[in-house]
């Protein structure tokens, strides 16, 4: 699946966003990138794994990583159980937030809109990203 | 009396008054000397050396009769005590072989036995029981002199003689007694003994016993001994006593002279030596009366008169013989009268002292029982408001019980209605507890409504973005979906309203559940707070019906000592009335002495000029 043309076949209400809360911050995700929401399960945490890396939880049968939106984009970590299930990324990743507000405009605009460019750019949703920038396994 | 003479118009009756007149006037002469002589004794003898003599015989006389007297009771007391030692009986054969050798007058006029119990047989009387009953107990012999009532007379009063003594010691448990009369012919000997003494009398006082026997002339007084008999009066001073038992060697006491009379005494001592008993002698030398001393001055100027007398006398003795005597009895008569007379003045002047002393105490006397009366009066008023005040103690006790009784009742009402609130905490401290169990599970379903709304808004928002991926074919969906998600956050927002609700109403329930809890402890403190007002009523209850018998104690003692006062009162009023009159007796006594006085002297000026 493009992205590309999928953006480009997408009417003015399917180039919505859904509004979040991570971190002391309002934030945005565009629709195409976000496959569902939800409230997580047990985490399992990745021993030396970077501190935003959450962990790997179990959803609908596949293992996704679970990066720390407040940790990584805004002032603190997350301390809600709410995820957003990621997708057109190169891996299968979750973000935890705070709160999901829901896709309807709130009073006050985003703070971050969190593109594809932006999100892309970060190692937390490259292939790998989250053992090799592990230090010891750098080394090893 | 001389127109009387001359009325005698009979010249023969004039003659037979003028020769009876002859005859009675040296009579008269006569008489008055033979008065003189009876009267003042012996004249010529009237110096104190004949006096001093005359004492000095008396006093021979009566060591000698005391010495006699003595040693003749020494010897019949020896007698007897040897006849009771060979006595074995109280039968008159054993007493004639015990005592038949003496003579009648030394033998016993009762001879008994007592038994360990006390009695004597044949009977002495009950007096006389009395006075050996001690003397038997002792159990060894026993000699000594007792006075007693008559032989088998049972009663006291009756009378009493003095009696020698004999006991035997007890064998077998009972004691012979024999009993000798010691009356008549001794004191009867002393009077006869004693030729110039007009008065003699004997007296035998026993040591350590109430009696005491005196004779006088011929009779015979034994009476009580009572202290004032040991007085001079009767030479039986207690110096005189002392001195009779305390002289050694020889029995018989001096004699001592008291004013007119000798006084002599023995002791009388048992066969051991010990004094058991005192004889006294008294002998009175002249008469009792003083009055004849005076007129011994006349006896001086008497002798000339003595010598016609006699020749008057020798002419017309054997003629007038009769008149004479006839006329000579009222010269005694007139005697007696002047000595009676005399004696009425001295017993007057003594009754009119008698009087005075007894109406200046019966003076005192009034005054004391006035005072008395006071003092009652005084009292009985006290009494009276002593019984006043505790009846009105009495009366506020029982208002004061009454006032504890509805004060208790009042507060046990009181507890029951505490005890009631604590119940209605009790439930609401329940209920509230309720409460708050059913305001944790609707929080918990209302957690449950949160959680599903959540979920609801999940899944519209998914849905939204399902719709989104549908493309326009998907836009009513999202409709939909965002319609749901409103919805969501609707419940979830009255959800959060009610979570608030009803923390709200668990704030309150807790609150008053706390309160609940004070109120309980309150209403602890409030029960023991009724229980010891309760117990200080029931003490106040009983204080007050103590305070009460007691009121009513002291009410009714007062009456009782109000009712004693007035009787009392009652006796001393007819006490000092009859004092009064006593007093009243006692000047109507003292008017007739006077009355009395006053006659005997004019009686006595009659007869001086007569």
């Amino acid at each position: 699946m493009n992205p590309e043309s999928k953006s480009t076949d997408l009417d003015e209400w399917a180039l919505k966003l859904l509004h979040i809360r991570a971190g002391d911050r309002r934030m945005a995700i565009p629709i195409e990138l976000v496959a569902e929401v939800g409230t997580r399960g047990p985490v399992a945490e990745v021993p030396y794994g970077a501190a935003w890396l959450h962990g790997l939880v179990q959803w609908r049968g596949r293992l996704l990583t679970l990066v720390d939106a407040g940790l990584l984009f805004g002032l603190r970590r997350s301390r809600s159980t709410k995820l957003v299930v990621l997708r057109n990324l190169e891996v299968d990743t979750s973000l935890a937030v705070d709160q999901i507000l829901g896709t309807e405009e709130p009073d006050e605009p985003a703070e971050l809109v969190l593109d594809a460019e932006r999100l892309r750019c970060h190692p937390a949703f490259q292939l790998g990203a989250a053992v090799l920038l592990n230090p010891t396994t750098e080394q090893a | 009396m001389t127109h009387w003479f001359k009325r005698q118009t009979s010249m023969r009756g004039r003659l037979a008054i003028l020769l009876i007149l002859l005859m009675v006037l040296p009579m008269a002469v006569v008489g008055w000397f033979s008065f003189q002589s009876i009267a003042g004794g012996q004249p010529e003898q009237t110096d104190d050396v004949r006096l001093d003599d005359l004492h000095n015989r008396a006093a021979f006389r009566v060591n000698e009769i005391t010495q006699t007297l003595h040693h003749d009771l020494e010897v019949s007391m020896r007698d007897m005590s040897m006849g009771l030692v060979r006595m074995h009986g109280t039968d008159a054969a054993s007493v004639s072989r015990a005592f038949g050798d003496l003579p009648p007058e030394l033998r016993p006029v009762a001879v008994t036995e007592m038994d360990a119990r006390g009695r004597t047989s044949p009977s002495l009387g009950e007096v006389a029981d009395q006075v050996l009953r001690p003397l038997v107990e002792q159990a060894r012999p026993v000699q000594g002199y007792l006075a007693l009532p008559e032989i088998g007379s049972a009663t006291k009063s009756g009378p009493e003689s003095l009696y020698q003594v004999a006991i035997e010691p007890k064998a077998g448990g009972r004691a012979l007694i024999a009993l000798r009369l010691l009356s008549g012919e001794v004191g009867t000997a002393l009077l006869e003994s004693f030729p110039h003494a007009s008065t003699v009398s004997l007296a035998l006082t026993l040591r350590n016993s109430p009696l005491q026997a005196r004779v006088t002339g011929r009779q015979c007084v034994v009476g009580r001994r009572a202290p004032d008999l040991f007085d001079e009066r009767d030479g039986v001073s207690e110096e005189f006593w002392t001195s009779a038992i305390s002289e050694s060697g020889r029995d018989v006491v001096q004699p001592l002279r008291r004013g007119e009379s000798v006084v002599g005494g023995i002791a009388l001592r048992d066969p051991s030596g010990v004094p058991v008993g005192l004889a006294l002698v008294q002998a009175t030398d002249g008469d009792l009366f003083p009055l004849f001393d005076t007129q011994r001055d006349l006896l001086g100027t008497a002798g000339a008169i003595k010598a016609s007398v006699v020749i008057g006398w020798m002419v017309v003795t054997g003629v007038l013989l009769a008149i004479a005597m006839g006329l000579l009895a009222p010269r005694w008569v007139w005697r007696d009268i002047r000595t009676s007379t005399d004696f009425i003045f001295n017993s007057v002047e003594r009754l009119r002292e008698l009087v005075r002393r007894n109406s200046r105490a019966l003076d005192e006397q009034s005054q004391i029982i006035k005072d008395l009366m006071d003092s009652m009066t005084a009292l009985d008023k006290a009494s009276c408001s002593i019984a006043e005040t505790s009846r009105i103690l009495a009366h506020s006790a029982e208002q004061s019980a009454w006032v504890s009784q509805s004060g208790n009742q009042n507060a046990e009402t009181a507890q029951r209605g505490v005890l009631e609130v604590r119940d209605r905490a009790v439930a609401l401290s329940d209920q509230m507890q309720e409460l708050e169990r059913r305001c944790g599970a609707i929080g918990s379903i209302l957690g449950f409504i949160d959680h599903l709304s959540n979920e609801t808004n999940d899944l519209s928002i998914n849905a939204t973005i399902q719709a989104a991926d549908a493309g326009s074919s998907g836009r009513q969906f999202a409709t939909v979906a965002s319609e749901i998600g409103k919805l969501a956050e609707q419940a979830r927002k009255s959800t959060h309203d009610i979570q608030q609700l009803i923390e709200q109403i668990q704030a309150s329930s807790r609150t008053t559940l706390d309160a609940t809890k004070e109120g309980n402890q309150v209403v602890d403190r409030c029960l023991e707070s009724f229980e010891e007002l309760e117990s200080a009523f029931a003490r106040i209850l009983r204080w007050v019906e103590q305070t009460t018998q007691s009121a009513h104690g002291i009410e009714q003692s007062t009456a009782q000592q109000a009712q004693s006062l007035q009787v009392v009162s009652q006796s001393i009023e007819s006490l000092e009335l009859r004092a009064r009159e006593t007093v009243d007796n006692y000047q109507a006594v003292v008017e007739a002495a006077d009355e009395l006085a006053t006659l005997g002297a004019e009686m006595n000026v009659t007869w001086r000029v007569g």
